[in-house]
């Protein structure tokens, strides 16, 4: 008694794998003889695919090696100072022009970056990282932990940030390690709220639900289902938390709470040199000024290219 | 995608024991509203609907939009809660399992989603796909590429393909990487939520054929969601028919098609084109007139009397049980039988 009845229907084309063929140029043949790509390939590929990106890459790169090897590429030491010189305008033997107690601006400059380069990197990743935990725990848990952890992000958004700095920096001291800690305390809400509500949207979805059909618990499906689809805006705003961070913290140089004399950032640098708007000297403020903006610049195209990296549908041309 | 050692009717000898059992399935979603968030309403998304599928065989579940079809199949699987009501599969209580018998239980009943677009994850490849239940169950071992490789032989992908991602595949195609995820666990049931309803007709054959097989070859239980009678009569073997929470019909899928006893399946199997152009110029089509009522507010004593061209006093009063017809063809209403004036 089987009512169906069992031929097959007919089927109007055939519906086999299709070889979409993909170019032949890289990968590795399989037996079949047509070519596939491994995941991490597509990645690098869709990555230099970005020429500014690769460019902003080199160019960060660039200004670590320089920053961090300071000792070896700085045109004279760290303390070395020409009283007699005072400040004078870029030339020959101080490229970048020394500043008004005679110090060569251009290693000034690297060594300050040490400073710039390791709050701004450090503060994003440390942001990003409390950011996405706490906002997918926030999304995908939901209800009474979601309203906690949200109140928690609120408190911190509302808390005067340059007052807590202050006080922080007062009571912990003012080396760098101090203020990475506190301005990723003040950054991290960002991040945060936008993973919780890109969360929010990623969990509604099928395949978040066939996941959990499958057996998959939590953990598995927030780390594999829904943040790798959350990693275009966790990208951008480690980015912009790279250029906040050096920003802030020449505010804070500024406001003389940031890094102490003798060190000094570039932020600082261009504190020291605010007296100097609209006068010959004010090259004592574009040095410092171009470095942040090139640095910034470069960590915001790195970002776009990475997004569209980690994108498997931007595909290679 | 054929295996030629196996004759087209040849299925597997059927044990007679229950492999999905619903009984009484109710699902309330409560309405909230305002800043208090109290409950304002109920909608009655399933109200009471019990069917048994027997180990091998198809239940098809046929309704118009909103009338419980795919909320009863989320909640046989437990991805929804249910008010109350029970659901065995295989003999085990499926919502009141504890946690790790209800994990060990999902590798046992796997879902076949209606959208192939929404349902793969669009960061992962089509290989990664089928391979994560299997990660998540620990099963993904040295032999696990080579287990995903025959997964999508199984269901008619080339195994190259592994490392494509979701958007490089045709709707068709990615309906079967659908397939391939819930067939990698090796599960007793599948519920298939309106698997060909979102691919163009030509496709649908297709995937329908290898459904079919598949059944054939593992023996299969099918709990299959549908909002047209035509595209289910190929695989069904027993049909229910929804409308707005409740079980109207059920029986066989032969006696449900050529003897439909509610008025709404007559409706619905009257929407059904005859592949014949004079049978077809000869069909009479019933038109349903008004639209389906509210969940929230469902009309007193039967729930179809609203639109019912058989209405009478008594299916505004009382509510029309699902009674024998004829053995194992039950039918609610208060006036069943074929329609000679239409």
């Amino acid at each position: 008694m089987r009512p169906r009845d069992g031929t097959p229907i007919p089927e109007p084309e055939p519906i086999g794998p299709s070889h979409l063929l993909p170019p032949a140029d890289v990968g590795f043949a399989t037996a079949g003889g047509v070519t596939s790509r491994s995941p991490w390939e597509l990645f690098r590929r869709r990555f230099r695919r970005h020429r500014l990106a690769l460019v902003s890459l080199g160019v960060l790169i660039g200004l670590c090696i320089v920053c961090f090897g300071a000792p070896f590429f700085a045109p004279y030491a760290r303390d070395h100072q020409d009283l007699t010189l005072g400040a004078v305008g870029p030339s020959w033997h101080h490229w970048f022009g020394t500043d008004e107690l005679g110090r060569d601006e251009l290693t000034r400059l690297l060594y300050a970056g040490q400073i710039s380069l390791e709050i701004g990197l450090a503060v994003a990743a440390l942001s990003t990282l409390v950011g996405v935990v706490i906002g997918a725990i926030a999304g995908f848990v939901g209800k009474a932990t979601d309203q906690m952890l949200m109140r928690v992000t609120d408190l911190f958004l509302v808390l005067p940030a340059l007052a807590v700095l202050a006080l922080a920096l007062e009571k912990f001291g003012h080396d760098s390690f101090t203020i990475i800690w506190v301005l990723a305390a003040l950054f991290w809400m960002y991040v945060a709220r936008v993973v919780r509500a890109q969360v929010l949207v990623i969990r509604e979805q099928e395949f978040v639900e066939a996941a959990r059909a499958s057996g998959a618990t939590g953990p598995w499906i927030v780390v594999r289902h829904v943040l790798p689809n959350c990693v275009g805006p966790i990208v951008v705003n480690a980015t912009l938390a790279v250029a906040a961070a050096i920003v802030a913290e020449s505010s804070l140089s500024f406001l003389g709470f940031g890094v102490q004399l003798p060190a000094t950032s570039w932020g600082r640098m261009i504190s020291d040199a605010e007296g100097y708007v609209g006068t010959s000297h004010a090259y004592l403020l574009y040095f410092p000024g171009l470095a942040i903006l090139l640095t910034v610049l470069a960590v915001n195209f790195l970002g776009d290219g990475l997004r569209d990296a980690f994108d498997p549908t931007s595909e290679p041309a | 995608m054929s295996s030629p050692s196996v004759a087209p009717d040849a299925k597997p000898a059927r044990s007679d024991s229950a492999m999905l059992e619903v009984q009484d399935l109710v699902k309330d979603f409560p309405i909230r509203s305002g800043l208090r968030r109290g409950t304002r309403g109920r909608v009655s998304a399933v109200a009471g609907v019990s069917f048994t599928v027997p180990r091998g065989q198809t239940f098809a579940l046929v309704g118009e939009s909103g009338c419980g079809k795919s909320t009863t199949a989320r909640l046989v699987l437990r991805l929804v809660p249910a008010t109350s009501g029970t659901v065995h599969v295989d003999g085990v209580d499926v919502l009141r399992a504890a946690p790790a018998d209800l994990r060990r239980l999902r590798s046992r009943m796997q879902i076949v989603y209606q959208d192939p677009y929404a349902s793969l994850n669009p960061r992962l490849s089509a290989g990664a796909i089928v391979a994560d239940p299997l990660r998540v169950h620990g099963r993904f071992k040295a032999d696990g590429p080579a287990r995903v490789r025959a997964l999508f032989e199984r269901v008619g992908l080339d195994p190259v393909d592994v490392h494509r991602y979701p958007h490089e595949f045709s709707g068709g195609q990615r309906q079967r990487i659908g397939i391939a995820r819930a067939l990698a666990l090796e599960p007793d049931l599948l519920v298939l939520d309106e698997p060909v309803s979102a691919l163009d007709v030509s496709i649908q054959a297709g995937v329908l054929n290898l459904l079919d097989e598949l059944q054939r070859t593992r023996n299969l239980t099918y709990l299959l969601i549908a909002h047209d009678l035509a595209a289910v009569r190929q695989l069904a073997d027993l049909v229910g028919v929804m409308y707005l929470g409740k079980l109207v019909e059920r029986g066989p899928a032969d006696r449900l098609y050529n003897e439909p006893q509610h008025p709404y399946t007559q409706a619905l199997l009257s929407a059904v084109p005859v592949p014949d152009p004079p049978v077809e110029r000869r069909r009479r089509r019933i038109l349903l007139e008004g639209d389906l009522p509210s969940p929230t507010a469902p009309p007193s004593g039967c729930r179809f009397r609203t639109r019912c061209w058989r209405a009478q006093p008594i299916c505004a009063e009382r509510e029309p049980p699902l009674e024998s017809h004829t053995r194992e063809h039950r039918v609610a209403c208060f006036f069943p039988g074929p329609d000679p004036a239409r």
